[in-house]
């Protein structure tokens, strides 16, 4: 379980990020979602250990990993800028790894090359940008963390890699009861993967929920009256995005939504439209006060 | 493949994994110094070397290692250089700061097993390259004895400090900084840090204290033929080849030497300002923001000390620029205010280079200058004060075991032509020769009385203060006086005097007994020659007659030279070898089978052939000169009686009489041999000329008819070639030996005024262009030469350049009123102290000779008055 608490990280006069928190359990995929410059890389670095936050504590079950940095033996961080060492081969850096990550794996090493079909003789320079992702993610799995920290680690891998390594993923958090926390400037890539979601604002998370509890837990309601009335008689229930075009409204509702319906079967409507709100909507209605660009997330 | 069960321990990893990546350097030692080893072992396995192999040493250590140390040193800074480079330049790439930060490693970890990845290889081989050095003399048969063993240790040492505080503070700084560029500039400089400081201090001590030495542990000199960086970084380099050099001398010597801790104390200074930085290192590593890999400017507070370090190098630079050619004393402020802007102005340049934000740098800069300031400005002050008392301090008499005083004195304006002398005189005063234009006198003192005599010469130059800015200071009077006290330690003080009073109780230190003994003892001339030395010795050991001819400056005591002399052995005129002497006065003879010590020299040795008084008069004519100068009278081969009369005169002489006497005291000029009259370009390229035909210098000279009026002749009292001093009325037995030939008249002859065309009058300072500040005691001589010397020296070789040589050339304060001219020349003297305010005259003869004489201060004022 990794909880991170009330880190902050300026650079210079400018703050990265400001006093955030949030917990990650054990099996469990948390997204970090974001724009660019959001703040997402600069977290994970600093759950890694690369970067030394200004306050707050990142801890790995309960002890601190910048007091005990040996706990980092469990921990994998595949940034999103991948470094290999210079003529390094697959073999050469799974050597590497060996000599830092007590479980690293062999076996799980060849499986995972064969099945990505990268050869491990072959110097890694070679390789395009997918196939260097590749072997970063199956040098990641074959040190066995217990911690995995994803840097947009999607990036540059084609459809089918993509699946298939989303599957390695869930495989691996499954089998492993592990921890992965994984980042991207696109919603659509960790909505299917992610039991838990974060959307970073620059500085701060604004959301940070469940996936599960998020589907179906919003809804957008519209309703046609036979004459018009006021706004004032939706007294009552928690809105949002209140609209009245004529005998027509729209609003959506994120909270007691029983108590909304009754609420609406009391003011008589001549009908009565209740739609879940999608991901992608819930996302957009939270941030509809900030500048946050939506086209780049959503995309 | 398969992988060896992990270790499980980081660190070691780590550490191994380092050691890997810059294993290239120490093989590479290790393969230079196995090839030597290889040839040495082939050698003897080849033609069954002698066991004395080691004996003479030669050998690894020896030969090899010694021969090439300058090298040796920069590759090792440049293997260090490359390995910090190797092992921390992580540092400056995001994307592997993501890979060695994230492992499970402490910033600790990291840091110690990459500093011990770079350390210990070199170490190992270093130490390796000792072990198969020691089983090769082994196989020659030879058992290490503790001589051997205390030069590997030394060797050994040396080595691998300059790689380690080389290795160290690379890293450090690399670890640091952002990229590449700003690591390879910020270690540089602060490589250079001791080097700057030495500076500050040394020019801070020079422009502000009182009595500072040179010899305080401040000691390189500003070289102006390097570019400015480039001297310091060979100085840098310089100083890493002292830490093994010192020991050299003891292992050229053979096994008599002594190794002291002395020989170690650089290598272990070396090291322990490695520690020292290791640990500042580690404290600063487990604090440094990774973020600033790869960036530009980012890494503040490297900077920030680089930046100070530049500053403090500007500050000195222009301190140091500003205390030759400047004002001292009452400018100090100014000064230091103008090297202050020097030091902001460095400092925003740098910040403005360095720094990702300028206009915040620029801020930064002039928000924190003030402290600077403050700290720059406490620190000289300390040094304007006298450094605690440092300036003031003069011990007492009965803690005194001897005082040794030395000073400069220029002979100036000897010649007329030649604005610049390029030869000294034989000053047989204070018993120096030197074929400089300057020369240095130094005498020991241990009598009580002349102790506190120059205890009270001391307290007065204390008392004066420093010197205060005077337009006609155009030379101050330096003196070191250097106590060695009764525990056992030195007291040294340097003092550039402004005063006339003191430089002229300066020059009545001649009249000491001790200057008295020392220049009876030249006089006299009873010791040999080196070159007497040398053939005698040749004789016996060789069997037969040879002679020897010098070229090295032999005219000194050989210990303070510094260099070799050498002199080429012949016999008959076939070069058969030549002679040596090394550092401690032993002779050497060399030729292709031999080399043999013939014989030593004295340690106070000196060439006394050339500074005995009869050598230097011997066979030699004696001309007499007139104050009128342009005639003279040939007295013939100066006799023994001439040496005996002229010796007990001036050995009774006072320096009130030599270097002070009046006009009226003064008869003329007495000369052994005809003057040469040497001149050369700035290049030292010279010509010699006899005014009427060329000769051989060691030509013997034929007697002259007693009785000849010689004209058309230069003479010089400052002439190398020949030896010439004034005859003043204090000298009776001179006169009396005159007299009784009947020829004093010559030296009394009346001046012809009409002959005179005009005269020409300056100080010292404007002859100099107004250069002023030169630390000299001058010393006029006169001279004269002929119209056909003038003309020659002037027209045919001089051409355009005629200013550097002619510094009468440029004076418009020319006078052709002959009640005046006569009033100066009867005010004149031919030799004498010449402070800053007197004049002096260059009179120019109708039939266009030239002649210089030196008129006081005071008749110079009141005839013109």
């Amino acid at each position: 379980m990794i909880k991170v608490s009330n880190i902050t990280k300026k650079f210079d006069e400018y703050t990265a990020i400001d006093n955030l928190s949030f917990e990650v359990g054990n099996s469990s995929v948390y997204g970090l979602v974001g724009y660019n410059g959001a703040g997402k890389t600069t977290l994970l670095k600093i759950i890694a250990g690369v970067y030394m936050s200004d306050s707050g504590s990142v801890e790995f079950d309960g002890v601190d990993i910048t007091e005990h940095p040996e706990v980092k033996q469990e921990l994998f961080y595949v940034p999103d800028d991948l470094y290999f060492g210079l003529n390094s081969t697959m073999n050469s850096m799974a050597r590497f790894y060996h000599s830092y990550y007590p479980e690293f794996s062999y076996s799980t090493f060849v499986r995972l090359s064969e099945l990505f079909g990268l050869n491990r003789k072959k110097r890694i320079s070679g390789f395009s940008k997918g196939m260097q992702r590749q072997a970063e993610i199956v040098l990641a799995l074959s040190s066995m963390p217990k911690i995995l920290l994803l840097d947009e680690c999607f990036d540059g891998l084609d459809p089918a890699k993509r699946n298939l390594t989303k599957k390695l993923l869930l495989d691996y958090m499954a089998e492993k009861e592990c921890s992965v926390v994984i980042s991207s400037h696109n919603l659509h890539e960790l909505a299917d993967m992610c039991d838990h979601i974060a959307l970073i604002n620059g500085q701060k998370i604004a959301i940070d929920c469940a996936v599960d509890d998020m589907n179906g837990s919003r809804c957008k309601f519209r309703l046609a009256f036979s004459e018009d009335i006021g706004e004032e008689l939706f007294r009552g229930i928690e809105y949002k995005n209140f609209k009245k075009d004529g005998r027509i409204i729209t609003f959506t509702v994120s909270k007691n939504l029983e108590a909304a319906e009754e609420r609406i079967a009391q003011l008589n409507p001549v009908l009565v439209e209740r739609f879940p709100l999608s991901l992608e909507e819930i996302f957009l209605e939270e941030m509809e006060d900030t500048n946050y660009d939506f086209e780049k997330i959503f995309s | 493949m398969t992988l060896k069960k992990s270790s499980h321990n980081l660190s070691l990893a780590m550490f191994r994994q380092s050691a890997l990546k810059v294993c290239a350097m120490p093989l590479l030692v290790f393969a230079t110094a196995a090839l030597y080893m290889i040839w040495q072992f082939v050698g003897i396995m080849g033609i069954g070397h002698s066991g004395n192999m080691y004996g003479g040493n030669t050998g690894f250590y020896f030969d090899e290692a010694r021969s090439s140390d300058f090298l040796i040193n920069v590759f090792f800074i440049a293997a260090a250089f490359i390995s910090a480079a190797i092992l921390f330049g992580f540092n400056w790439s995001k994307k592997q700061t993501n890979v060695i930060y994230s492992l499970g490693l402490s910033k600790k970890q990291i840091y110690l097993s990459r500093m011990l990845g770079g350390l210990l290889p070199m170490l190992a081989v270093i130490l390796l390259i000792t072990m198969l050095e020691t089983f090769n003399m082994g196989w020659a048969g030879l058992t290490p004895n503790l001589h051997y063993w205390k030069m590997v240790l030394c060797t050994d040492l040396s080595w691998y400090s300059v790689y380690a505080l080389s290795f160290v503070l690379c890293s450090v700084v690399f670890s640091a900084t952002g990229n590449f560029i700003e690591g390879s500039v910020f270690s540089f400089i602060f490589a250079l840090f001791p080097t700057v400081l030495n500076k500050f201090l040394y020019n801070c001590a020079y422009m502000y204290t009182l009595g500072n030495t040179n010899s305080i542990n401040f000691t390189k000199s500003w070289s102006w033929d390097e570019p400015f960086f480039l001297n310091e970084l060979t100085g840098f380099i310089g100083e890493y080849r002292d830490i093994i050099s010192q020991s050299n001398d003891y292992f050229s010597k053979g096994t008599s030497s002594e190794l002291g801790i002395f020989n170690f104390s650089s290598a272990i200074t070396a090291l322990v300002l490695a520690a020292v930085i290791f640990v500042i290192g580690f404290v600063a590593f487990k604090k440094h923001r990774n973020e600033i890999a790869g960036t530009w400017g980012r890494a503040k507070g490297v900077t920030e000390i680089a930046a100070a370090v530049v500053s403090l190098y500007a500050f000195s630079l222009l301190l140091n620029v500003l205390s030759y050619d400047a004002v001292r004393g009452n400018g100090g402020i100014l000064i230091f205010v103008v090297c202050l802007v020097a030091f902001l102005i460095s400092m925003i340049v740098f910040k403005l280079i360095f720094s990702s934000k300028r206009a915040k740098a620029l801020k930064n800069s002039l928000k924190r200058f003030p402290i600077y300031a403050a700290g720059l400005g406490a620190v000289t002050l300390i040094f304007y004060c006298g450094m605690f008392g440092y300036s003031s301090y003069i011990p007492e008499s009965s803690d005194v075991v001897y005082v040794d005083v030395s000073t400069a004195v220029k002979p100036y304006i000897n010649d007329v032509i030649s604005g610049t002398s390029y030869f000294g005189f034989k000053d047989m005063f204070f018993g120096n020769n030197i074929l400089y234009d300057t020369y240095e006198q130094s005498v020991i003192y241990s009598d009580e009385k002349e102790i506190e005599e120059i205890i009270k010469l001391h307290k007065r130059i204390v008392d004066n203060g420093k010197i205060k800015d005077s337009a006609d200071n155009a030379c101050l009077y330096p003196i070191t006086i250097r106590y060695k006290l009764s525990n056992g330690k030195y007291i040294e003080r340097w003092y550039n005097e402004s005063d006339e009073e003191t430089a002229k109780l300066i020059m009545m230190l001649s009249n000491y007994k001790t200057n008295k003994d020392i220049f009876e003892k030249r006089i006299n001339g009873t010791e040999k020659s080196a070159e007497e030395t040398i053939v005698s010795r040749l004789k016996i050991l060789l069997g037969k007659d040879v002679n020897v001819r010098g070229y090295g400056y032999a005219d000194t005591n050989l210990n303070s030279l510094g260099f070799s002399i050498e002199w080429s052995v012949y016999e008959g005129e076939e070069y058969i070898g030549y002679v040596y002497a090394d550092e401690e006065n032993q002779l050497f003879f060399e030729d292709v089978d031999t080399h043999m010590l013939i014989g030593s020299l004295p340690d106070d040795w000196q060439n006394y052939e050339e500074l005995n008084f009869i050598y230097m008069m011997n066979a030699k004519n004696c001309y007499l000169y007139s104050k009128d100068m342009t005639e003279g009278y040939a007295l013939g081969m100066a006799d023994i009686e001439l040496f005996t009369a002229i010796k007990k005169d001036i050995v009774n002489q006072t320096a009130e009489q030599y270097f002070l006497h009046k006009p009226e005291d003064e008869l003329g000029v007495i000369t052994f041999g005809r003057s040469k009259t040497y001149y050369g370009n700035s290049s030292g390229y010279g010509y010699e000329f006899y005014d009427d035909e060329m000769k051989y210098e060691d030509e013997e000279e034929t007697e002259v008819k007693p009785g000849t009026i010689i004209k058309g002749d230069s003479w010089n009292l400052n002439s190398n070639d020949n030896f010439a001093f004034v005859v003043t009325k204090d000298m009776t037995n001179t006169i009396k030996y005159l007299e009784s030939k009947n020829c004093l008249k010559y030296l009394t002859a009346e001046r012809k005024i009409d002959d005179i065309k005009s005269v020409k009058i300056a100080t010292i300072s404007e002859l100099n262009c107004k250069n002023k500040n030169s630390s000299k005691i001058p010393v006029f001589f006169g001279a004269y030469w002929t119209s056909e010397t003038v003309k020659a020296m002037t027209e045919e070789l001089r051409g355009g350049d005629i200013y550097n040589y002619h510094p009468f050339e440029k004076i418009d304060n020319k006078i052709s009123d002959k009640d005046k001219i006569s009033k100066l020349l009867d005010n004149s003297v031919l030799f004498g102290f010449c402070p800053n305010n007197y004049r002096i005259v260059e009179i120019e003869y109708k039939d266009g000779s030239l002649a210089t004489v030196l008129v006081s201060a005071d008749a110079y004022n009141d005839i013109m008055s």
